[in-house]
């Protein structure tokens, strides 16, 4: 189960030729830095008008959500699921 | 003609699996929230090892498998790859028709040859779409001479497979086809078919289309082609736009809402979401049906013509209404609700309104529809449904609660406090 987190965090992201997301490589979330190991899926979700697109990422050994909104420009930590939470 | 038709494999359950590892290798069924009944949307092959199918009740897949794992279906994120991967369809042929959220037909008649025959295509295809989507999104690929054949091969190729039914195969096909395989004939017609001695296709193929006719009406032409392996339908790629005949809504009532005054909540929920619906759509409509299930499976409605057509939820629901009370109320227990509306025209066709009262419930209408484009369908509810809330909770997906949560901030912005847990 993912808990809920929704902070802000720094991103730092690789734009694939001809793919159509962005790619994070590595985050940094209440000053320290995590590794993106692996990238599960990618979503996107309307709220209203926004876009926002949805990333279910391994990082730190965990899995993480990531958002970014596209209309305040910002990445966002959206859900964490730690390694012995199960699902 | 050569005809490939793509099935996901446990669509919704290997999505989530994709999306969480560690549901990976483990029985799980996507469903509602777990904590309500609510039945299996998607099972895993893990799970459909213990017999779980979709359509079985949350209880029943519980009993077959108790260390089973419930996911909330999210279906943002099934719509999400469903356009992805059709993106990655539509790169090999724009003759694509979208049969549901994860099934769809190709044919690929002109291009098989420039990518060496219908199997070393199809097998293209299945690569591309795991390294698109990820390893465990996987799907089956039917190859045949038309969508019906193409459709069987399928479930030759689950899980994970191609199988192709070339044209001399047919025979064999229809010969070890039981009639009810195929998609169209329901257990009614199946009944009806072994009664005459008719069990597979190709015992169907030997009654004369006069003979099938005379017993099914119009379905008997349909049966008497499907039994020598053809298809009358033929591909509707997705850019050729369907006719749109009617626009409407219906909902299993929860068990809260089961009494008159919350099933007239959820009719007027409803009829909101088809008004807003055929507004978005610029359309309106002139037949306004009815349709209400009691607790014993019993169903109850109606329809009625209006003298103008409409987009306007208002005036839907005032009509609806008065078909339930035709019908004498709503039962005692509603368990479902339906309205929808048709003969639908375009809506600059549909002369405006004259009265003041109309023009000012139109801007109203107008108005929420531009608040919830901006903000979302949670952003804005009428206080007379606020209880029907618990309808976008129970489908359990993620976008639905956050347009509670959305909902719920609004309320408690509004007057603090105020709004009901979940």
């Amino acid at each position: 189960m993912l808990h809920p987190v929704d902070d802000p965090v720094e991103m730092e992201v690789l734009f694939p030729a001809r793919a159509p997301y962005p790619k994070p490589l590595r985050l940094r979330w209440q000053g320290r830095p995590f590794p993106v190991e692996s990238i599960h899926l990618i979503h996107e979700r309307w709220e209203g008008s926004t876009r926002l697109l949805l990333y279910s990422v391994t990082a730190g050994g965990s899995l993480l959500r990531l958002r970014y909104d596209g209309t305040k420009v910002r990445w966002f930590l959206d859900g964490i699921q730690w390694e012995d939470d199960g699902p | 003609m050569i005809i490939l038709h793509i099935d996901m494999d446990a669509y919704f359950a290997s999505v989530e699996q994709q999306a969480d590892p560690s549901l990976r290798g483990r029985p799980i069924v996507v469903s509602g929230r777990p904590d309500i009944h609510s039945v299996v949307a998607a099972a895993s092959r893990e799970a459909k090892r213990y017999g779980i199918r979709a359509g079985m009740t949350t209880w029943e897949a519980h009993k077959l498998c108790p260390h089973i794992t419930f996911v909330p279906g999210d279906p943002d994120k099934y719509e999400t790859i469903t356009r992805r991967f059709l993106d990655v369809l539509i790169d090999y042929t724009p003759m694509v028709e979208v049969y549901s959220i994860d099934e769809v037909f190709m044919d690929v008649t002109q291009e098989v040859d420039r990518h060496g025959g219908p199997l070393t295509l199809a097998r293209k295809i299945q690569q591309r779409l795991r390294a698109e989507l990820g390893a465990w999104i996987t799907c089956s690929i039917g190859i045949a001479p038309n969508k019906l054949l193409a459709k069987l091969a399928v479930e030759e190729a689950k899980p994970t497979g191609v199988h192709w039914t070339r044209p001399q195969d047919v025979a064999q096909v229809l010969a070890r086809t039981p009639v009810e395989a195929v998609c169209g004939i329901g257990p009614r017609i199946s009944r009806r078919l072994a009664h005459m001695g008719i069990w597979t296709l190709a015992d169907l193929g030997r009654c004369s289309e006069g003979y099938l006719r005379a017993r099914f009406g119009v379905m008997g032409a349909v049966l008497a082609l499907w039994g020598r392996g053809l298809d009358p339908n033929a591909l509707i790629p997705y850019w050729k736009e369907h006719e749109l005949k009617s626009v409407g809504h219906s909902h299993a009532v929860p068990a809260v809402l089961r009494h008159p005054e919350g099933a007239r909540s959820v009719l007027l929920y409803l009829c909101e979401r088809t008004g807003r619906r055929l507004r978005a759509k610029e359309l309106a409509g002139r037949v306004v049906h009815l349709d209400l299930r009691d607790a014993h499976m019993r169903h109850r409605g109606g329809q009625r013509a209006l003298e103008v057509p409409t987009d306007d939820e208002e005036i839907i629901f005032r009509t609806a209404l008065a078909l339930a009370d035709r019908q004498g109320g709503f039962p005692e227990a509603t368990t479902m609700v339906g309205v929808r509306v048709s003969a639908v025209i375009p809506r600059g066709e549909v002369p405006r309104p004259l009265l003041a009262v109309q023009r000012r419930r139109e801007r109203l209408e107008a108005t929420m529809d531009c608040i919830r484009d901006r903000y979302g369908e949670g952003a804005l509810w009428r206080g007379s449904v606020y209880a029907c809330r618990v309808l976008t909770q129970a489908t359990g997906g993620m976008g639905r609660q956050k347009e509670i949560a959305l909902a719920r901030q609004a309320a408690d912005a509004a007057h603090p406090g105020s709004s009901v847990p979940a």
